[in-house]
């Protein structure tokens, strides 16, 4: 090692030099002043500044210990994770209706902005879309005409066959998940 | 008892902790109290402060223990947390953590060493309490609690490379502060 690095006596002195480095640093300080002034200076600091002790009037850790215990809550903690899963467990249904509204709500205006631009795909667009269906339906019902409900209740079956599905997978869901979770809080009790 | 059988030890107190065991969680304060307090005393220089700080610590271990892993050491976790604690501390309450309004602590020594030692005892404190937070965290893990540059980066989350540097910024300001105490002979 020819001339010095005084940052390795800082490594040097922490115990972080390791093989080669080490020797290499050992045999350097055999013949250099200014490195073993650099550790020995290390050294007095590290002596000096074990005065800066803790004041003897401290709790006890057997004070401490009862002290934070006696504020830790009742219940066992609960991973991140855990309280995360909560969350979207209690706020699921809103979840699942605001996707719902907001996909109609999509499908509509586009639809209502299509059909004002005069294109054929608004049309068809607001034809399918089951808020407007069900408003038609409900519009025939109010009016007593027996041959337009049925002519809408037609054009709903496949559509309303679909939803009834999509529906159902999504009740399962949900009620598959609210069973899992009881499950999973009656065997963490 | 041997260190394998203390760490086997501590590990099923951990365990238990985590399934929530109070008891188990109690003992595990009692091993680890006097290095947290001593860290966050040393960050914030007020022993009720710090020992406050260190019971916060301890609630948020408490909060976090579900996720604590057995692959870095349980101190060092909680030396994360402790040190997360105390710069929050050092934030709320800077008016507090005045140097110049710290008491003094008192000593069992006779008159003249007493004297003495109170003197370059508070010398010392307040130039490690004058250190920038960031310096003075890593000065403490490494000079007091002994870790590694490895643990204490990643107790702080901190490349090795920058505890470095916050060690040797600490380390040549307190040889500026501390001159008069560190007169060395070249031999």
């Amino acid at each position: 090692m020819s001339g010095h690095d005084v940052s390795l006596a800082g490594l040097y002195y922490d115990g972080e030099l390791r093989g080669h480095r080490l020797h290499h640093f050992e045999a350097h300080l055999e013949r250099c002043p200014t490195c073993r002034t650099e550790l020995e200076s290390l050294y007095r600091l590290r002596q000096l500044l074990q005065s800066f002790t803790l004041p003897p009037d401290r709790t006890s850790p057997e004070r401490f210990a009862a002290r934070v215990r006696s504020r830790l809550p009742k219940s066992r903690p609960q991973p991140a994770w855990k309280s995360m899963l909560r969350g979207l467990w209690q706020t699921t249904p809103a979840l699942l209706f605001g996707a719902l509204t907001f996909g109609q709500a999509v499908f509509t205006v586009s639809g209502t902005v299509l059909m004002m631009l005069g294109l054929a795909g608004g049309a068809t667009l607001l034809r399918d879309s089951w808020l407007v269906r069900l408003a038609l339906l409900a519009g025939a019902v109010l009016d007593g005409s027996a041959r337009a409900v049925l002519q809408l209740l037609g054009t709903l079956s496949w559509y309303v066959l679909l939803n009834l599905i999509f529906f159902s997978a999504i009740a399962l869901l949900y009620w598959g998940w609210l069973a899992s979770w009881w499950a999973y809080r009656r065997a963490d009790l | 008892m041997s260190t394998a059988t203390t760490m086997q030890d501590e590990l099923t107190l951990i365990a238990q902790a985590q399934r929530g065991d109070q008891e188990s969680f109690g003992e595990l304060i009692r091993r680890n109290q006097e290095g947290v307090v001593s860290l966050v005393y040393r960050m914030c220089g007020d022993m009720a402060l710090a020992e406050d700080a260190a019971q916060e610590a301890f609630l948020r271990a408490w909060q976090r223990l579900p996720g604590y892993q057995p692959r870095a050491p349980f101190r060092n976790w909680l030396y994360r947390i402790a040190a997360n604690v105390a710069l929050d501390v050092l934030r709320r309450e800077r008016t507090t953590v005045n140097v110049d309004e710290l008491p003094l602590m008192a000593s069992e020594d006779s008159p003249d060493e007493a004297f003495e030692m109170v003197e370059r005892r508070e010398y010392v404190r307040r130039a490690v309490l004058t250190l920038p937070a960031a310096s003075r965290v890593v000065l403490i893990l490494r000079e007091y609690e002994g870790l590694s540059y490895k643990e204490i980066a990643d107790v702080l989350e901190i490349p090795v490379g920058t505890v470095m540097s916050r060690l040797n910024y600490a380390r040549s300001k307190l040889r500026e502060a501390l001159a008069p105490y560190l007169q060395v002979e070249v031999k």
